[in-house]
């Protein structure tokens, strides 16, 4: 069955691809949905997708923000240079800002995680905004406290570190 | 002796045990994390623990920001140097780094009467292309620095950024910057006799012309060209005959606008 659904067309001629997800949820996406994964793209080019491509480290619920993700963004490419592309870039923004601002903070890392190993450059840059936003302007001792990093540097290390770079720690 | 303990006196640890998320990333990601943060944030995560030490230096954008945003509390000529070591250091410790610079991002705000700002500045670009090969070059400098009067060489480089610095004949030549494609010059100064980069995307927004000559420009691989808002002498302008979209818009400020017009038209 898996195969027969890989291989169906879409009425516009573009061909389907099946992703699954770890714990076995399947996506039927447009080849053009799929291609903005550099991993994907990679795979349809070496003609590696035809029994769909299971994906053993992304969940069915981070997959299905993920695929909600390139449905919405298929036309970026392909858009250039059209008139109506304006409205839509803002609605885009909306969708991605809301989709990113919505997140819990375990459910940003797994979907970092999953743009990092489908290398999706706009998705990765989009949720790593995040947890950048979340580190800027703190002090190391704030940013261990908000993502509950353990310090396991000694004390004397910690301020031999702080004294070999002490141009940056200078205040 | 005693094994030490290895867990520093101040950390404070969450009652429910949150895990630490952030530093099970891969690396990868940690470096696209730390590429989007001010050099100063991103330097500093270096003594968050073991798996931080060095994974700023890998980062593939440094973003040194403003001084006084910085430190606010150092200003004057005792804040400026400790800002100009503060860069110095960065560039330092990245050479340990192979990996190429993809952004180098330089926005900041020099006293204007610190007399040594353009050879600090000019040295940090040198480093930025020659060293790090930075694919993209962005400099914000308010403060009107002076470029240094040789071309830039980089092999490397597709997108120059320029706002608020001084700019000359050899530095707008780029003739040594086969990859550039897009330049931005806004609120430059341009004193340049001729601006022929082999560039696709040309923006130039509010700038001053103000070259002994009227400068002449020629970008015979132009795709995208906007001129805006700028003053001064007004540029020729040669054959562009890859030329797709353009918007050349003038405002009053020209110095060879004809005064006689009832709209203002340019000669």
């Amino acid at each position: 069955m898996a195969a027969a659904a890989a291989e169906a067309t879409i009425d516009g001629g573009g061909k389907m691809i099946i992703l699954i997800s770890a714990d076995g949820k399947r996506f039927e996406v447009t080849e053009a949905v799929a291609s903005q994964s550099q991993l994907i793209s990679n795979m349809i080019e070496d003609d590696c997708t035809e029994n769909g491509v299971r994906l053993p480290n992304v969940d069915g619920d981070i997959l299905t923000m993920v695929v909600d993700y390139c449905n919405m963004h298929a036309g970026d490419a392909a858009a250039d240079g059209d008139t109506t592309k304006a409205s839509s870039t803002e609605e885009l923004k909306k969708f991605d800002a809301e989709l990113v601002q919505a997140l819990e903070n375990p459910v940003l890392f797994k979907l970092i995680l999953a743009a990092n190993f489908l290398n999706i450059k706009s998705l990765l840059d989009m949720t790593c905004q995040r947890v950048a936003d979340m580190m800027s302007g703190k002090t190391p001792e704030q940013m261990r406290e908000t993502f509950s990093i353990e310090n396991d540097f000694t004390p004397e290390e910690e301020a031999a570190i702080r004294q070999e770079n002490a141009w940056a720690f200078d205040d | 002796m005693p094994p030490r303990i290895r867990r520093a006196p101040a950390r404070r640890t969450a009652p429910e045990e949150v895990p630490d998320r952030v530093s099970a990333l891969p690396d990868e990601a940690l470096h696209a994390v730390l590429s989007l943060l001010p050099a100063h944030d991103a330097v500093r995560t270096c003594v968050l623990a073991r798996r931080w030490r060095h994974l700023w230096e890998h980062a593939p954008a440094l973003r040194v920001t403003d001084v006084e945003g910085w430190n606010p509390r150092l200003r004057g000529e005792a804040g400026l140097r400790k800002f100009i070591r503060f860069v110095d250091g960065l560039f330092v410790s990245r050479r340990r780094c192979d990996a190429p610079l993809e952004l180098c991002d330089l926005d900041f705000d020099f006293p204007e009467e610190d007399k040594g700002k353009d050879w600090h500045v000019n040295r940090w670009i040198m480093l930025a292309l020659l060293r790090h090969h930075a694919r993209v070059l962005r400099i914000s400098l308010p403060a009107y620095v002076a470029l240094p009067d040789v071309p830039l060489i980089s092999q490397r480089l597709t997108r120059l950024e320029l706002d608020g610095v001084l700019g000359n004949d050899n530095i707008l030549d780029l003739s040594c910057c086969p990859a550039l494609i897009a330049l931005k010059m806004k609120c430059c100064r341009i004193n340049a006799e001729k601006m022929s980069p082999s560039v696709k995307i040309l923006s130039l927004a509010s700038c001053e012309f103000y070259p002994a000559t009227r400068t002449q420009m020629s970008f015979p691989s132009v795709v995208s060209l906007e001129l805006d808002g700028c003053s001064g002498s007004v540029p020729f302008l040669e054959s562009m005959p890859s030329l797709v979209a353009a918007i050349v818009r003038f405002d009053d400020d020209y110095a060879d606008r004809c005064d006689n017009s009832v709209l203002g038209d340019w000669r």
